[in-house]
């Protein structure tokens, strides 16, 4: 059958999918500039998004991870009432940023929430403390003249251009639909210290509900900044999150990014990062899943100019019926790149790890240097693992490997450890940390290094 | 000129001044002729008449031709894979001529009686028959397009009681074995090229070696294809009963011509309790001219059951076809089997070769060893494709995989697409691949102490491939390197 009969005979079937009331819902509101140059973006992916639907495990970028729920759920957008149920002094209490005891791992942090996908009212007081050189606003919260201006520039310079080269359904669905947009822009020159701390709340009042944050950050020349997304949830209602996060980091610039999955157990969420990088570019970006049923972590940093450093580094802990999928793609468009990619999965239960990753090196990017790494360990016999690394060049003068292990704690090792005094958990934990370690050393701040290790600890109940 | 006198030219054993680099990168296919044999064909076109029609031609009984028949139906509910890395125009299968038989006499017992025409042509290959019987104790049988001429060293084989003939002969006298495996390990629906060849495979090989026999000769078939618009579908069986061991070598050749040819051959394996099959192919088709045009299209799928204890092992040296398309598997069904498979895929000008293995791990401590060396030059693109699957019982499964990649020139690629999925704990797998050229500082130090960039370029070249050629038998292992020299060198200047 061909492409186009499938699409009469889907669209025949005159089903309406919840996107599709949620999207004619959304059509009317386009108002000022902004919102109409957004609504062109929105209207243009879900045509794309409609002629394919929601991904089925034929299509090779899903082999591995089933998310027709997305289809057959009656799911509905979160509506913006959560903000006001909500109370943010509490919240604050719980971040990452917050006193516990003596410190806290984010201290200091500039703290902003997203309440099921909107950004909370705190970000008015906080637009008054910024450091010099950041500039934040929302799309929703921007009503005044200049930071009306600001979202406009940023949204008409960048949005939707983060996005390699193929369409990808669940980001077009993202487009059509989102939320809220957090534009964030380090100006030139400007090193802010002050790690950002975005917490995606999910409240979980009503179950089925999705939430749809949105990120733009830019990094101007010779800027640097630390953006941590920490994804949690309120209640264990099931719930899902779409979330797309875009960087541009221009020349010169330096960007460390964290996402941290912390959801509740019942949660579905796929998340994309796509970086653009210019020259001598650094970037840097950690995915650390613990929580959530079905998680999809997609980070795609594109080298697009000379001497750019592309850096990924990842570890999910696994237990029950979780299922992680990290799915990178990062692409060496330009010759004399970098890039180092490691992920580790420690998975117990009845989990499923999965660990998808691409390089392309373009025809050009002679030089490139390449290096994959992705290590898993099964801790029972129920846990399972698919791990599909992939290397496509097409440029000769380069350097480029990739490593996957799958295997379990040495029993060698383990008995060592024991024959010198040490319990059995202990001794796993130690093996276990010390398996973490090779990517948990990239993470910079102290602190927050510190807090990843004790969770996976945690986690594990070692 | 001999074989061996090419192979030291070559490799400047003896140094020949008029072999220049371009002399090399321009090098037309050696083995590109036709030899002008009438043939006994069937119109083209595919339908359940003309499936019929080529079953009564050879002569089959009913349950083979019921079996191509039930393969024809799922074929016509199948659609053509496309996942793999390479382009290719549609194929029109009912252009395809689907039987294509030289006119024979009808019994030979010995070389003799061979249309001399045919001699002649394995002659100019290079392959002649005497010689090979003479020289290697090798038993040939040469497929010539799709009905066996000539079977030698039948007789030897057959006091140790190994069964070595074509499909069509096995069909008629061994039907209980036939039946038995045929279609056992890759079934009739297994996939779009398998499934075509089970509808309407011409002939090929079957090889059944009785228990605890370890087979005297090292087996070899000749494969070659000639008749204009002919798909070749050759169907190989292989039975090694329990205790038993077999070598098995398979080499091709074709004649250079414009349109493209399709080869789709089923290859099966069976390794019974404590058996060994180790499998050898040198693949040079006509990979079409510098453009691009012509070329043998090879859609190729092997697949070997390892019983308890057994040991499957896969060597491939792919220098030939326009596309490959090929993923020799294993089925490491039984307690402590083994399977492994090396491989060299070379790609210049604009071949594409997509292949790679599947290990599939099911029964206790078993094994796997997968070495695949891809090189890719002009324009061509190479793709390594494999996968290792643990099952949940399968206890302390091993697998290694090394995957390595040459590239010479910029714009030529080279991909891997390796798959893990792994259900047991206490497997160990790993996967390593590593992408490269050969670095200006190697071809600098040979070329300081006197060897010439071609030169050096064929030891590096042939140094990445050594741990899959040391795999491969003697004769082919010569014929290997000569494969590798012409395919590549000058490749890069």
């Amino acid at each position: 059958m061909s492409t186009e009969a499938r699409v009469a005979e889907k669209s025949s079937e005159q089903e309406v999918r919840w996107y599709d009331t949620e999207f004619e819902v959304l059509s009317g509101k386009a108002e000022d500039r902004v919102e109409k140059l957004l609504h062109a973006h929105r209207a243009e992916s879900y045509r794309r998004f409609i002629e394919g639907g929601i991904p089925t495990s034929k299509n090779e970028e899903w082999k591995y991870t089933d998310i027709r729920e997305l289809e057959t759920r009656s799911l509905r957008l979160a509506a913006e009432n959560g903000l006001s149920q909500v109370d943010e002094d509490t919240l604050v209490t719980t971040s990452l940023s917050a006193r516990r005891g003596e410190s806290a791992p984010l201290d200091g942090a500039i703290l902003l929430h997203t309440i099921d996908g909107y950004l909370s009212d705190g970000l008015t007081k906080i637009q008054e403390e910024l450091p010099e050189g950041i500039e934040l606003a929302s799309l929703r919260l921007s009503q005044d003249g200049l930071q009306r201006a600001f979202v406009e520039e940023l949204v008409g310079e960048y949005f939707g251009k983060g996005k390699t080269e193929e369409n990808d359904p669940i980001v077009d669905l993202q487009t059509a639909l989102f939320s809220d947009v957090l534009c964030l822009r380090v100006k030139k020159g400007a090193q802010i210290d002050q790690p950002i701390l975005l917490e995606h709340v999910s409240t979980g009042l009503e179950e089925d509900t999705v939430t749809l944050p949105r990120v733009l950050c830019v990094v101007e020349e010779g800027a640097s900044c630390t953006v941590i997304e920490r994804f949690r949830s309120l209640s264990s209602a099931p719930g899902c999150t779409l979330s797309v996060t875009e960087c541009f980091v221009k020349d010169d610039g330096n960007l460390n990014h964290y996402q941290l999955g912390e959801e509740g157990e019942e949660h579905l969420r796929i998340s994309r990062i796509s970086a653009h990088q210019g020259k001598r570019a650094q970037a840097k970006m950690h995915s650390y899943s613990f929580g959530g049923r079905l998680v999809r972590n997609e980070v795609q940093p594109t080298l697009a100019g000379e001497e750019g450093f592309a850096g990924m580094y990842g570890i999910s802990v696994l237990h029950n019926q979780q299922h992680v999928d990290n799915h990178t793609v990062l692409d060496h468009a330009v010759p004399h790149c970098e890039s180092d990619e490691r992920y580790k999965g420690i998975y117990d239960g009845n989990s499923r790890g999965v660990f998808c990753g691409t390089i392309i090196v373009r025809p050009d990017a002679q030089k490139t240097n390449a290096i994959q790494n992705n290590a898993a360990i099964l801790l029972s016999d129920r846990a399972s693992i698919r791990t599909k690394p992939q290397l496509k060049i097409w440029a000769d003068d380069v350097k480029c490997t990739h490593g996957a292990t799958v295997g379990q704690l040495d029993e060698n090792q383990l008995f060592y450890l024991r024959s010198r005094g040490i319990g059995r958990r202990a001794a796993q934990g130690l093996l276990l940390r010390a398996f973490a370690g090779e990517v948990t050393q990239e993470v910079g701040i102290p602190g927050l290094r510190t807090y990843l290790e004790e969770r996976i600890v945690e986690k594990l109940s070692l | 000129m001999p074989t061996w006198e090419r192979w030291c030219l070559q490799w400047g054993y003896m140094s020949s001044d008029t072999e220049t680099l371009e002399n090399f990168t321009e090098q037309e296919y050696k083995y590109g002729f036709t030899v002008d044999i009438e043939a006994d064909e069937l119109p083209a076109g595919l339908n359940e008449e003309i499936i019929r029609a080529l079953s009564a031609k050879k002569d089959e009984p009913e349950f083979m031709t019921e079996w191509r028949l039930r393969a024809y139906r799922k074929w016509l509910e199948m659609e053509s894979p496309e996942w793999a890395f390479i382009e290719h125009e549609p194929i029109d299968y009912q252009a395809l001529k689907y039987y294509s038989a030289p006119k024979q006499k009808p019994q030979l017992e010995s070389l003799d009686q061979v249309d001399p025409k045919l001699l002649e042509t394995y002659e100019k290959l290079g392959i002649p028959l005497e010689e090979q019987k003479r020289l290697a104790g090798v038993a040939v049988d040469a497929v010539f397009d799709s009905v066996s001429i000539a079977t030698t060293y039948k007789e030897e084989l057959s006091k140790a009681g190994v069964i070595f003939c074509s499909i069509s002969e096995a069909v008629k006298e061994h039907p209980e074995l036939v039946k038995k495996y045929l279609g056992s390990v890759v079934p009739y629906t297994d996939n779009y090229f398998a499934t075509l060849n089970s509808a309407v495979f011409s002939d090929g090989t079957f090889v059944y070696v009785p228990k605890g026999v370890k087979c005297p000769l090292e087996l070899s078939t000749y494969f070659r294809i000639n008749a204009q618009n002919t798909g070749q579908f050759e169907r190989t069986l292989i039975i090694a009963d329990e205790g038993s061991s077999v070598s098995y070598l398979e080499g091709c050749t074709a004649p250079m011509r414009d349109e493209n040819q399709l080869h789709a051959a089923v290859v099966e394996l069976v390794a019974l309790k404590d058996a060994q099959i180790k499998y050898s192919t040198i693949q040079n088709w006509y990979p079409g001219d510098k453009d691009g045009k012509g070329g043998i299209y090879n859609f190729v799928t092997k697949r070997g059951m390892a019983e308890e204890n057994a040991k499957i092992s896969w060597t491939q040296v792919e220098t030939g076809s326009a596309i490959t398309w090929k993923y020799p598997s294993c089925i490491l069904k039984g307690d402590n089997s083994v399977g492994e498979f090396y491989s060299v895929a070379i790609t210049n000008n604009c071949q594409q070769a997509d292949t790679g293995t599947k290990m599939v791990h099911i029964g206790k401590n078993t094994k796997s060893t997968i070495i695949s060396k891809g090189i890719s030059a002009g324009v061509a693109q190479n793709s390594y494709r494999g996968l290792v699957k643990v099952l949940r019982g399968a206890e302390n499964a091993r697998n290694f995989s090394q995957c390595d990649s040459m590239l010479m020139g910029d714009k030529c690629g080279a991909h891997t697409f390796p798959y893990i999925e792994v259900d047991n704990p206490t497997a160990q797998v790993e996967h390593e691949a590593t992408t490269s050229k050969i670095g200006e500082d190697q071809l600098f130090y040979c070329n300081q102490r006197g060897i010439s960039t071609e030169d050096a370029i064929g030891m590096i070249v042939h140094g990445f491939c050594k741990e899959v050629l040391n795999e491969l038998p003697m004769e082919f292992a010569l014929e290997a390197r000569q494969l590798l020299a012409i395919s590549l060198e000058g490749s890069v200047g």
